[in-house]
């Protein structure tokens, strides 16, 4: 299958366009692909002039236009979240969060992968289960907050319940319906090819159920950690929600705005986790992005 | 409607039916095959006959949805007839025919491999050790000539590709029978040609069994051994037509011979009436 380069076809053409335009001297005449704006340091540049020029008019207009003790200001929140960070009461409370949010979400991505690989393998068990499963799903998971502080006390145990909840809902969804996207060609191809069930769950199965897994662990893990904070504003004696609250009764919007600061770095520290996860396994799946797909186009 | 009747042409492939040669010979036999799937109205394939020797290339044509994949499918062992047996090699299929290989319509690599290791994977299977995999593969992949391209993974690949590496997959553990349904179909005229040239080729080395359903009698006549002609669905063996052109071939020859002309000028009379008939029965 060769394929015939520009210099095969007889018509004119500029000079620079002359025998061989390849490599290098294509890459001279079309330029670097960039807009205007665009290059990778400009986005960055922007990102961050646009948080600045929002927190200058935070800090100019908290007194003058917006009032102060609603909003607060930059500066006073900074020193807010530094005191949190910094003061062992305030570890306290982000460990408390922070154990509730990992524990909770844990056992609820394991509990739904199980449920849903288990209704999956058994047809009869997913057909009567499925509609049930549903009808508790319809609950706000949110309801059933001061059910579980009536089982489980105000301590951890609730919070992790509530997460649990929350989290599982959407793992055992995603691979629910991922088991069904599964390509019954595939399986009978490595079946004729003289796989065994273990062989087509490994090589079939449980690859086509990474992406449903991973899309669902990043639309989980915000539900865990509303559940938790959810949790903490309804009965706790510590917790980053339990400081939000408290912070915000007593009229400290330095305080609540930290304590939110804290919470929006935890939620991009574990996004940031579960995408590098995310990405390393579609790279060894060879699902990921790899940039060969070009090179190959071309033959 | 003048078309020859199918009796006047038909005395080679019967008689070697009433003959019964030697099991030994043989490598698929259907008996009175009957298969529907459950709760459809009718059956897919009713009472269908016929024999393949072994090392013979047969392509079984028919109108679309007449049930050809479901002939594959019973050879396989991936259906199990509803009356009738399938035999392979004289005994009967009853689970996934282990000696068989499959090539499916869409290429049906597995997209998390790299061609290398969807081609070995079967190998894999049967625990051939890491360097006769490795050798094999590696003949296998210069046969198809994807050199390479050893470490892409398939949607890195054109279509064409695909389907070279998917026929590597499928030849690469020596199967007994290649199964091949309407292998090319997805292809464009060129990429098309190409491969069934080089399917040619490969199995003139090799020549397995194989059996090959498709609905474009020019690929049948230049490809196959003998035509199994299938009537409107419920599917029935209509005819069996073998095809006198002597290998090794060539497309282009072929095309051009007076062969192909009068083999394309039957085949096309009786597929017509096929068609015929089904219309008939649709208004």
């Amino acid at each position: 299958m060769e394929v015939s380069t520009s210099s095969d076809v007889d018509v004119e053409q500029p000079e620079t366009a002359g025998a061989a335009v390849d490599g290098a001297a294509w890459a001279a005449m079309v330029g670097p692909k960039r807009g205007r704006f665009s290059g990778p340091y400009a986005i960055t540049l922007m990102r961050i002039a646009t948080v600045l020029v929002i927190l200058v008019f935070w800090q100019l207009a908290s007194g003058p236009i917006l009032p102060a003790y609603a909003v607060s200001n930059p500066v006073s929140v900074a020193e807010a979240a530094k005191n949190l960070l910094t003061s062992s009461a305030g570890w306290s409370d982000i460990q408390t969060t922070g154990i509730e949010l990992v524990v909770g979400f844990a056992l609820g991505v394991l509990i739904g992968t199980v449920l849903a690989l288990v209704l999956g393998a058994v047809p009869v068990a997913g057909r009567v289960l499925e509609p049930l499963i549903a009808a508790v799903n319809g609950i706000p998971k949110i309801a059933l907050a001061p059910l579980f502080l009536l089982f489980f006390g105000i301590g951890t145990e609730s919070k992790i319940a509530i997460a649990v909840f929350s989290a599982s809902f959407i793992m055992f969804y995603n691979l629910y319906l991922g088991l069904r996207l599964v390509d019954g060609e595939l399986v009978e191809i490595v079946r004729v090819m003289g796989g065994r069930w273990q062989d087509v769950l490994r090589y079939v199965t449980l690859p086509s159920l990474a992406p449903p897994f991973f899309a669902g662990l990043k639309a989980s893990a915000p539900l865990a950690m509303l559940g938790v904070i959810a949790g903490e504003f309804i009965a706790s004696f510590n917790g980053l929600g339990h400081l939000l609250y408290i912070d915000s009764q007593q009229l400290d919007a330095a305080g609540t705005f930290g304590a939110l600061v804290v919470l929006v770095i935890m939620s991009l520290i574990i996004n940031s986790i579960l995408t590098w996860l995310d990405n390393l396994v579609l790279r060894l799946l060879g699902l990921g992005d790899r940039g060969r797909a070009a090179a190959a186009k071309s033959r | 409607m003048q078309w020859r009747r199918p009796e006047s042409v038909g005395a080679p492939a019967s008689a070697s039916r009433d003959a019964r040669p030697a099991v030994e010979d043989e490598a698929l036999r259907f008996e009175d095959v009957t298969f529907g799937f459950a709760g459809s109205a009718r059956p897919a394939i009713r009472d269908v006959s016929f024999r393949v020797a072994r090392r013979k290339f047969v392509a079984v044509i028919g109108p679309s949805g007449c049930g050809k994949s479901t002939i594959l499918n019973l050879s396989a062992g991936l259906l199990s007839p509803v009356r009738g047996e399938v035999y392979f090699g004289g005994r009967k299929v009853e689970k996934i025919n282990a000696e068989a290989a499959y090539v499916t319509q869409s290429a049906n690599l597995l997209p998390w491999l790299t061609v290398e290791r969807n081609i070995g994977l079967a190998l894999k299977f049967r625990d051939v050790g890491e360097s006769e995999r490795r050798e094999r593969v590696a003949r296998w992949i210069s046969l198809v000539g994807l050199e390479g391209f050893e470490h892409h993974y398939p949607r890195e690949l054109s279509g064409g590709m695909q389907k070279r590496a998917s026929i590597a997959r499928a030849l690469v553990y020596d199967p007994s029978i290649v199964l091949m349904d309407e292998p090319f179909g997805p292809l464009d005229a060129i990429t098309r040609l190409n491969l069934q040239q080089e399917l040619l080729d490969i199995w003139q080395q090799q020549s397995g069994t194989v059996v090959f359903v498709t609905h474009d009698l020019s690929e049948a006549i230049c490809l196959a051994d003998e035509v199994i002609v299938m009537s409107h669905g419920p599917a029935t063996v209509r005819k069996v037509l073998p095809v006198p052109i002597e290998r090794p071939r060539d497309i282009g020859a072929i095309l051009e011979s007076p062969e192909y002309a009068s083999i394309y000028r039957e085949l096309w009379e009786l597929f017509h009436a096929e068609l015929d008939t089904s219309r008939k029965v649709a208004a």
